[in-house]
C-alpha cells in the first residue's frame, strides 16, 4: 500500500559512453548536473578490470590499466548485443582479449587466480551497478530507474541487451531515447523560462544538427523539432573520425619527436604506444584551453623519459585533414536531407572532441547564417546525461503502463506533414502557418488583420509550400582558405531561404467585417490537420463572432 | 516576426459575391516517420494517439477536466447566516464554530485550502467594517473579528488540526451494538469519519459485503495501528499566555499537558472500542470465521477419506499381487508337466529309433555275410561301440541314421551310414576315436 511517506522517485539520466560515462540528476532548482562518482570523476571512465580478487570499475580500474592491461576491458559499449563475429575485427588490442561464447562476444580474463569468461552483457551489468552505487552514495537515497541514452546506430537487440543488463544491474529502465534526441531535450528544457533564448516562432519550428563527436565516431543528426515534438530526419555515422583520431595525431607526433631525440623506435612498442596514448588524450585536452600543451610520460621505453610540448596553431595544422572531414560528413548529412547549412535554425555540440577551439570556429564558418545558433552552452561530454534526466522527471510523473504504451512504435511512427502550410498575405509573400515535417495530428492559431480601414471583406488563400533555395548565393562558403583568420565581415550573408506556394489548397472569403481601422480587425485562422491528412481551416473575426470553416479531404485532388 | 506580415488583402475583383469559399485539392499525404518518444509534447501526442482523438478533441477533453475542478470550488454559495452567528462575541472564539462563521458548515474537514481562502475573501467582502460604515452602521466589527479569527486558525494547519480534533459538530459517539440495521451502513460512516485522524494516507475503508478477506483483514490490520495526529490543545482550560509568570506558566503547561494525555488515552479507547464493536459484528468476519472452519472440517474430512483410500489401495495391491503369484506357479508347474511329458516322449522315440538301427544291424546280419554266423564277441563289441555312438546322438540324427539304414539296400552300404556318423563325430571332437574300432573310418 503507497502511503503519504513515500518520498518522490528517484529516476537518474545514464549515458554509456565508449570512453566515459556520466550520471545526471535533476537538482531541487530543475537545473540539470552530472554529479561526481566516488573518485570525484564526472567523466566516469567505461573500464571494468579483474584485479586479483576485486572487480574495478571506472576510474580504479583506469589507475591500473597499465599494470594489469590484460584484465583490464576497454570500449565494450558498442559490443552489447552482438555477435563475437561481428565484433573482432574492432575489437581493441592490448587490453583482455575478446573471445567467442556460444557465438556471442565474450571477454577471457583472469579472476580470483582462475581463468573467467565474462559476456559483454555482464560486463555492463558490473559497471551499470556501479554508477548505480555511485549514484545512490552521492544521492543518499536509492535510485529507483533510470532513463538510458543510446547511439541511432543501436539495433533492436542491442538495445534489448542493455536493457536486461541495466535491469540485472537492479536498476528500472523506463526509457531508452536516442543520444542526438536527449541532447536537443537537454538544450529545450535546460533554460529556465526567461533564459530560454528565442527561437525562430511561437510554435517554436527548428531544425537542428546534432553533432556528436565521441571519443570513438562521429555522428551527425538532423532533427526537425516542431512544438516540442522532435523527429530525426536522417543521421550519418563514420566510426573512423572522432576523439581517438585526434589523439592517434598526437601520438604519432610525440613518438616521432621520441625518437628524434633517442633514436628509439616505440612505433611496435604496444606498453609505450598505451602510455603515450593515456598522456595524450590529456595534452590534447589541454589544448582545448591553452595555447600550448605539455606532454611527459615517465619512462616511456628502455627507462628513458618523454617530455614534449606542442602549441595550438601546430595542432591544428596536423589536424586540418580530420576538421575537413568532419565537416564532409556534416554536410553530407545535410545534403541527404536536401538542406543548405543556411537553412539551419541549430547546431548542438555533444562530445568531448567537440571542444577543440578550431573545429568549432570551422562550424561556425559552415553555418554562416547569423541567426543559426551554435549551442556548446552545456558540458558536451555531459548534455546526452541532461537530456535523459529531464526525461526521466518528466516521466516519473507517469504511470508505467503510458510510458510502456508510448514508447510503442504503433504510437512514435507518426505521419508527418509532407509539405508545409501556409498562407499568401497581402503582399504575396507566402507565410508558413505550418512547415513540413510536422508530425500530424496538428493545429495551429494564427491571427491576421486588415489592410484597409474598413474591410468589409476579407480574402484567405492557402497553399501548400515548397522549399525553394535561392541558388546564386549558395558559393559564399566556397573557396576559404583554412588558414584565414575568421575575421569575414565583408562577406555578403546570403537570406534565410523564400518557400514559395507550390499548390493552391483553398480560397476563403469572410464577409460582412465589422469596420474598423487598419490592423484593428483581429481575424483568427486555425488550420487542424488530422493524421488522415485531412485538412480543416476555420477563420473568425473575434469582435463580432463571424466565422467560416471549411474542411479538405486529403482524398481531393 | 512582424506584425506586417500577417496582413490580408481583398478579394480579386474575378471573385463572384455569392461564393464563400472554392476547395481547390487536399493536402499532400502524410510522411511516416518516427517521431522521437522524448519531451512533455510527446507525451500529450501520445495520449492523443492512444485514445485516438484529433488535436480538438483532446484538447477539449483536458479542458473538461481542469474546469471540473475550478467548479466545484466556485459553485457553492454561502450559507444562510443565522442572527446567533452575527451576534457572536469574537471574545470566546475558542466556541466559535469556525466553519460556520465562514459558510463552510456542510464541509468542516473535507474544506480544502482554496474552499477556505475564496469563502474567507467573500466573507470579508460582505463584512468588512468600511463596507458597513458606508452603510451608516457604525463601529460594529464584532463579526468581522470572528470572520478573520476562524480565517486565523483554519488556514494555519497546525491549529486547523488542533481545532478539527474537537470539532464538536462531528459526533464521536459510537452505536449501541443492539442498533438493528445493515452494519456496512452503521458502520461504514463511522469509520470515514474516523479515517481524517489518520497520519498516514489512503486509509483503507470498511468495504461491502463482497470484499475480499485479504483486504477485509488488511482494514482491521490498519486500524488496530492507527495512527492519529488527534490532539486537544484546543480544550486547554488555561493559556501559558495568560500570565507574565514563569512559574505559573510551568504550572499551566503541565496542567494542560496532562489534561491533553487524558483526552488523548480517552480518544484512543474510544477508537478501539469501535473497531472492536466493529469488529465482533461484522458479517464478514464471521462469516470468514465459518468458511475457516468448513475448510477445515472440510480438509479433516478429506484427510480422513484420503486415509482410507490410501488403505484400501494397499489392500487391493496386496490381493493382486497374491493373485498373480499364485497364477505365476499354477502356470511354472503346467509347464514343467508339459516339459517332463515331452521329455518322456522324447525318450521313448530315442529308444525306438535305437532299437529300429539294432534291428536293422541285426537284418544286415551284423555285417556279415546271410550265410555265416557272425560270431558273440563280435556282436557284443558292435552293439557297445553302438551304444556310445547313441549316447552321441541326437533324437534328429538317429532319425536321420535311421532313415539312412531305411533306404539301404545291401549291408556294405548300411555299414557306411554308420561309418561315416562316427567320422562326424569324431571329427567333431564328441566321440573319442579310440572307442570306436569296429565302425572307425580306418575299416
Amino acid at each position: 500500500m503507497p502511503s503519504a511517506t513515500d518520498s518522490k522517485p528517484v529516476i537518474i539520466g545514464l549515458r554509456i559512453g565508449q570512453s566515459y560515462s556520466s550520471i545526471a540528476i535533476i537538482n531541487k532548482d530543475g537545473r540539470a548536473g552530472c554529479i561526481a562518482n566516488e573518485d570525484g570523476e564526472r567523466q566516469i571512465p567505461t573500464m571494468v578490470a579483474f584485479s586479483g580478487e576485486e572487480e574495478l570499475t571506472g576510474t580504479q580500474a583506469r589507475v591500473q590499466l597499465l599494470s594489469n592491461a590484460k584484465n583490464t576491458i576497454t570500449q565494450f559499449r558498442n559490443f552489447i548485443g552482438k555477435s563475437y563475429e561481428e565484433c573482432k575485427s574492432i575489437a581493441n588490442i592490448g587490453t583482455a582479449q575478446l573471445v567467442d561464447k556460444d557465438g556471442q562476444a565474450a571477454y577471457k580474463v583472469e579472476f580470483k587466480e582462475e581463468e573467467t569468461i565474462v559476456t559483454v552483457q555482464e560486463v555492463c551489468t558490473k559497471y551499470i551497478t556501479s554508477l548505480k552505487e555511485s549514484a545512490e552514495n552521492f544521492l543518499g537515497q536509492p535510485v529507483t530507474g533510470t532513463v538510458l541514452a543510446v547511439p541511432t546506430y543501436f539495433t533492436e537487440q542491442q538495445k534489448n541487451s542493455l536493457k536486461i543488463a541495466t535491469e540485472k544491474a537492479g536498476l528500472k529502465v523506463l526509457q531508452l531515447i536516442n543520444e542526438p534526441s536527449a541532447a536537443a531535450l537537454a538544450y529545450e528544457l535546460g533554460y529556465i523560462s526567461g533564459q530560454k533564448l528565442m527561437t525562430a516562432n511561437e510554435y517554436d519550428d527548428r531544425v537542428d544538427v546534432i553533432v556528436d563527436l565521441g571519443s570513438d565516431s562521429l555522428d551527425v543528426s538532423v532533427m526537425s523539432v516542431r512544438s516540442g515534438m522532435y523527429t530525426i530526419l536522417g543521421t550519418t555515422h563514420d566510426p573512423d573520425l572522432g576523439g581517438a583520431a585526434f589523439d592517434e595525431l598526437l601520438a604519432k607526433h610525440f613518438a616521432n619527436e621520441f625518437k628524434r631525440k633517442t633514436k628509439i623506435d616505440i612505433t611496435d612498442n604496444k606498453r609505450a604506444l598505451v602510455k603515450l596514448r593515456n598522456a595524450v588524450e590529456i595534452t590534447k585536452k589541454t589544448l582545448s584551453s591553452n595555447s600550448t600543451a605539455p606532454c611527459s610520460v615517465e619512462s616511456l621505453a628502455e627507462g628513458i623519459d618523454f617530455h614534449g610540448n606542442i602549441n595550438r596553431t601546430r595542432f591544428e595544422i596536423m589536424a586540418n585533414k580530420l576538421f575537413s572531414k568532419n565537416l564532409e560528413i556534416i554536410s553530407e548529412a545535410l545534403k541527404k536531407n536536401d538542406l543548405e547549412p543556411q537553412s539551419i535554425d541549430e547546431v548542438i555540440l555533444v562530445g568531448g572532441a567537440s571542444r577543440i577551439p578550431k573545429l568549432q570556429s570551422k562550424i561556425r564558418e559552415m553555418f554562416v547564417n547569423p541567426s543559426t545558433l551554435i549551442r556548446q552552452d552545456f558540458e558536451p561530454e555531459e548534455v546526452v546525461a541532461y537530456g535523459c534526466a529531464f526525461q526521466g522527471s518528466l516521466l516519473s510523473n507517469f504511470a508505467d503502463k503510458i510510458i510502456n504504451d508510448s514508447i510503442n512504435t504503433s504510437i512514435t511512427s507518426t505521419p508527418h506533414l509532407l509539405k508545409s502550410i501556409g498562407i499568401v498575405n497581402d503582399k504575396q509573400e507566402f507565410i508558413t502557418l505550418i512547415p513540413e515535417n510536422t508530425p500530424l495530428p496538428v493545429r495551429r492559431k494564427f491571427t491576421f488583420t486588415n489592410y484597409l480601414e474598413n474591410q468589409k471583406e476579407i480574402y484567405i488563400t492557402v497553399w501548400e509550400g515548397i522549399h525553394q533555395h535561392q541558388e546564386e548565393e549558395k558559393k559564399v562558403e566556397e573557396g576559404k582558405n583554412d588558414e584565414k583568420d575568421e575575421g569575414g565581415e565583408d562577406i555578403k550573408l546570403p537570406q534565410r531561404p523564400i518557400n514559395i506556394p507550390d499548390k493552391l489548397l483553398a480560397e476563403m472569403v469572410l464577409k460582412d467585417l465589422p469596420e474598423k481601422l487598419i490592423n484593428e480587425l483581429k481575424i483568427d485562422i486555425i488550420i487542424e490537420v488530422d493524421i488522415h491528412s485531412k485538412c480543416i481551416i476555420t477563420a473568425k473575426e473575434i469582435s463580432s463572432d463571424k466565422k467560416l470553416e471549411i474542411e479538405i479531404d486529403g482524398k481531393t485532388k | 516576426m512582424s506584425q506586417t506580415q500577417f496582413v490580408l488583402s481583398v478579394p480579386p475583383p474575378s471573385w463572384t459575391d455569392g461564393e464563400e469559399f472554392r476547395i481547390h485539392c487536399g493536402i499532400s499525404d502524410g510522411l511516416i516517420r518516427n517521431v522521437e518518444p522524448v519531451g512533455s509534447q510527446f507525451l500529450a501526442h501520445a495520449r492523443r494517439k492512444l485514445n485516438n482523438h484529433s488535436f480538438s478533441e483532446d484538447d477539449r477533453i483536458q479542458e473538461e477536466a481542469t474546469t471540473e475542478q475550478t467548479e466545484e470550488i466556485i459553485s457553492e454559495d454561502s450559507e444562510e447566516e443565522t442572527p446567533e452567528l452575527l451576534n457572536r462575541d469574537p471574545k470566546d472564539w475558542k466556541e466559535q464554530d469556525h466553519y460556520a462563521v465562514l459558510g463552510l458548515s456542510k464541509y468542516r474537514w473535507k474544506a480544502t485550502d482554496e474552499q477556505i481562502k475564496q469563502a474567507h475573501r467573500r466573507k470579508v467582502l460582505k463584512h468588512h467594517p468600511d463596507k458597513k460604515a458606508s452603510s451608516g452602521n457604525t463601529n460594529d466589527d464584532a463579526f468581522f473579528k470572528c470572520i478573520q479569527k476562524a480565517h486565523e486558525i483554519l488556514s494555519d494547519p497546525v491549529k486547523r488540526r488542533q481545532f478539527d480534533s474537537v470539532d464538536e459538530a462531528i459526533d464521536d459517539s459510537l452505536p449501541s451494538t443492539k442498533v438493528k440495521g445493515d452494519f456496512f451502513e452503521i458502520y461504514g460512516p463511522i469509520f470515514e469519519r474516523e479515517a481524517r485522524f489518520s497520519n498516514k494516507t489512503p486509509v483503507p475503508m470498511l468495504g461491502d459485503t463482497n470484499t475480499s478477506k485479504l483486504e477485509v483483514e488488511a482494514f482491521y490490520d490498519f486500524w488496530y495501528n492507527f495512527d492519529s495526529w488527534r490532539s486537544f490543545e484546543y480544550l486547554d482550560k488555561d493559556d501559558t499566555d495568560s500570565t507574565d509568570n514563569r512559574d505559573d506558566k510551568r504550572y499551566i503547561e503541565r496542567k494542560n499537558k496532562a489534561e491533553r494525555a487524558k483526552h488523548k488515552k480517552e480518544d484512543n479507547i474510544r477508537l478501539r472500542k469501535i473497531i472492536d464493536q466493529a469488529l465482533s459484528l461484522d458479517p464478514r468476519i464471521q462469516r470468514f470465521k465459518q468458511e475457516e472452519k468448513a475448510a477445515k472440517e472440510a480438509k479433516k474430512k478429506e484427510k480422513e477419506e484420503a486415509a482410507k483410500r490410501a488403505e484400501e489401495a494397499t489392500r487391493k495391491a496386496a490381493e493382486e499381487e497374491k493373485q498373480k503369484k499364485e497364477m505365476a506357479e499354477a502356470e511354472a508347474k503346467q509347464k514343467q508337466a508339459e516339459e517332463k511329458k515331452e521329455k518322456a516322449a522324447k525318450k521313448k522315440a530315442i529308444r525306438n529309433e535305437r532299437k529300429n538301427i539294432k534291428t536293422h544291424i541285426k537284418d544286415y546280419n551284423y555285417f556279415y555275410p546271410d550265410n555265416e554266423t557272425p560270431p558273440v564277441d563280435v556282436i557284443d563289441i558292435q552293439l557297445s561301440e553302438l551304444d556310445s555312438l547313441f549316447e552321441n546322438l541326437s533324437l534328429e540324427d538317429l532319425q536321420n541314421v535311421r532313415k539312412q539304414l531305411d533306404s539301404v539296400k545291401d549291408r556294405y552300404s548300411a555299414k557306411k551310414v554308420l561309418i561315416e556318423e562316427a567320422k562326424r563325430l569324431v571329427s567333431a571332437g564328441t566321440l573319442s576315436a579310440d572307442s570306436i574300432k569296429h565302425f572307425s573310418p580306418g575299416i
